[in-house]
């Protein structure tokens, strides 16, 4: 086995998947603020895959996207984002539409233009709660599992990630792979929860 | 010399806000109870909520008209406000807060500076602490000291001296009263105190019921306000229905059985069908009469009245 190999897929599905499901989650948040009674709506639609099997949730990206993403790296990262878009996306709705009105119409009166606002009021305010939120997602993509498999397969070099790559392990009994693919996920989830509880020190919050 | 003149009506759902009034130089104040819309008021007046219909002048420029299609945004506006308790931002520390606004102004703009600011409020000790280190007074303060360093010509005030003790506030009242004279400015003030609107001479907007175009005397304000105070000293012991007794300005003798009191007018509050009026005797009695009968007798605060309470009736 090629772990050094898994290990960049792995890490190249859940960053992509990361970004997919952070841009996605923000388009969708800038809606509610604009359309508020989309807001129940979403927020239920962000809800089902983590109340879904994730092999369902894999399913249905491969029917909707007609198969075309079927055993590719980037139906992965599709799968990883679906997956872990009920935390990022609920933790920067919190954060963004927490925001006190008063706070930004304070900032305004006072002179300063909705760039200013962005930059020296709001953006700092929001910080910590969307790198929080990256980093979550990223935590949950990193373990995804079913909706990988389902999607992507577990194709070795290609599409083969450190989760699936142990279940290969398990499968075929060889005991020295799953031993060091497992430390190496352990190893990657102490230092994402070591930097996730780094940055939300301040705040107290934490994994 | 800073004006202000508006004529807007605003509906937020179900409650409607009509305004019109004009405030020159000086600290003006707009009374009335909590939820008539004057807070609702400010909001127009400084952008945050935009009027249905109506105009906006400040200084003979006009900031909102509906016919003109105008409707400059707040932090073109030039106006310092401080809401309702207000937040500081919390990322800044206190000077920081304090001179936010005043980087955005123009060296003409420019004419009380943050540090003179600072010194008139005696809070220099204060300028490296973050607003969750501050207690609420302490607050309201740097949150009034940032507003002032906007340096706008109108200073719209939403109760800013709450959380601050008596004798601080008086003190705070008194800078807000002079800057307003140094610097001409036109001060918008809202309290619930009667301490803060007995401090003024002028004539008070008085906000009801999402009406804000009626300007009241300042003992009128006062009367009404200790009328509707009136209703919390009421009990059963002190209160007559219009059925159990009979008033006059003129003594009168009566055979029932019962018994006589009287005293003088000090409190009227009216409602559709009746009026509570308070009368000073031996101890505070409160007549309620039908508005018919009330006119009748052309009562009037401070007036002498005898009554006769039916002992059998009494109810």
């Amino acid at each position: 086995m090629n772990y050094f190999e898994i290990l960049i897929t792995t890490l190249k599905i859940a960053v992509t998947g990361t970004a997919i499901c952070f841009f996605t989650s923000i388009l969708m948040i800038l809606f509610v603020k604009k359309y508020e009674k989309l807001k129940g709506f979403f927020d239920f639609i962000t809800a089902l895959p983590l109340a879904l099997p994730p092999v369902i949730s894999g399913y249905f990206i491969l029917i909707v996207s007609d198969g075309n993403l079927s055993f590719e790296w980037i139906g992965g990262s599709l799968a990883c984002a679906v997956i872990s878009l009920p935390l990022v996306y609920r933790m920067i709705s919190v954060t963004i539409l927490s925001i006190d009105q008063k706070i930004i119409n304070t900032a305004k009166i006072l002179g300063s233009d909705n760039k200013n606002t962005f930059a020296f009021i709001i953006f700092p305010m929001v910080k910590t709660g969307i790198i929080s939120a990256i980093f979550l997602g990223f935590i949950r993509s990193i373990s995804e599992f079913g909706a990988t498999m389902i999607i992507a397969g577990n194709i070795s070099g290609k599409t083969q990630t450190l989760s699936t790559a142990i279940y290969t392990s398990i499968q075929s009994g060889d005991k020295e792979s799953i031993y060091i693919l497992s430390s190496l996920s352990i190893l990657i989830a102490i230092i994402t929860i070591f930097i996730f509880n780094f940055i939300n020190k301040k705040d107290g919050v934490g994994l | 010399m800073n004006n202000i003149d508006f004529n807007i009506i605003s509906n937020l759902g179900d409650f409607r806000l009509e305004a019109k009034s004009e405030f020159s130089q000086g600290v003006n104040f707009i009374w009335g109870r909590s939820g008539n819309g004057k807070s609702t008021l400010l909001n127009n007046l400084a952008g945050f909520i935009t009027p249905d219909e109506g105009q906006i002048i400040i200084n003979e420029k006009v900031y909102f008209s509906s016919n003109e299609n105008i409707n400059v945004p707040p932090n073109k506006r030039h106006i310092s406000y401080v809401q309702q308790e207000e937040k500081l931002f919390p990322n800044f520390n206190v000077l920081e807060n304090i001179e936010f606004g005043f980087k955005f102004l123009n060296n003409i703009q420019k004419k009380i500076t943050p540090s003179e600011i600072i010194d008139l409020f005696e809070i220099r000790h204060l300028l490296d602490f973050y607003p969750k280190q501050l207690s609420g007074g302490q607050k309201q303060k740097v949150a009034l000291a940032r507003a002032l360093a906007r340096n706008g010509n109108v200073l719209m005030l939403d109760e800013p001296l709450n959380s601050i003790d008596f004798i601080s506030s008086k003190k705070i009242f008194e800078i807000i009263e002079n800057l307003s004279n140094e610097f001409k400015l036109c001060v918008l003030y809202i309290t619930h105190s009667i301490d803060e609107i007995s401090r003024t001479n002028k004539n008070i907007l008085y906000v009801n019921n999402g009406y804000a175009n009626e300007k009241k005397t300042k003992s009128s304000i006062l009367e009404f306000w200790e009328d509707e105070n009136l209703l919390n000293d009421i009990d059963n012991e002190n209160y007559f229905s219009s059925k159990s007794v009979m008033v006059s300005k003129n003594k009168f003798s009566h055979n029932d059985l019962g018994f006589y009191f009287s005293g003088e007018i000090k409190g009227i509050i009216k409602n559709d069908k009746s009026t509570l009026i308070k009368i000073k005797s031996d101890k505070d009695y409160f007549v309620s009469l039908d508005n018919e009968i009330f006119s009748k007798l052309e009562l009037n605060r401070e007036d002498k009245v005898f009554c006769f309470v039916y002992k059998n009736l009494v109810l």
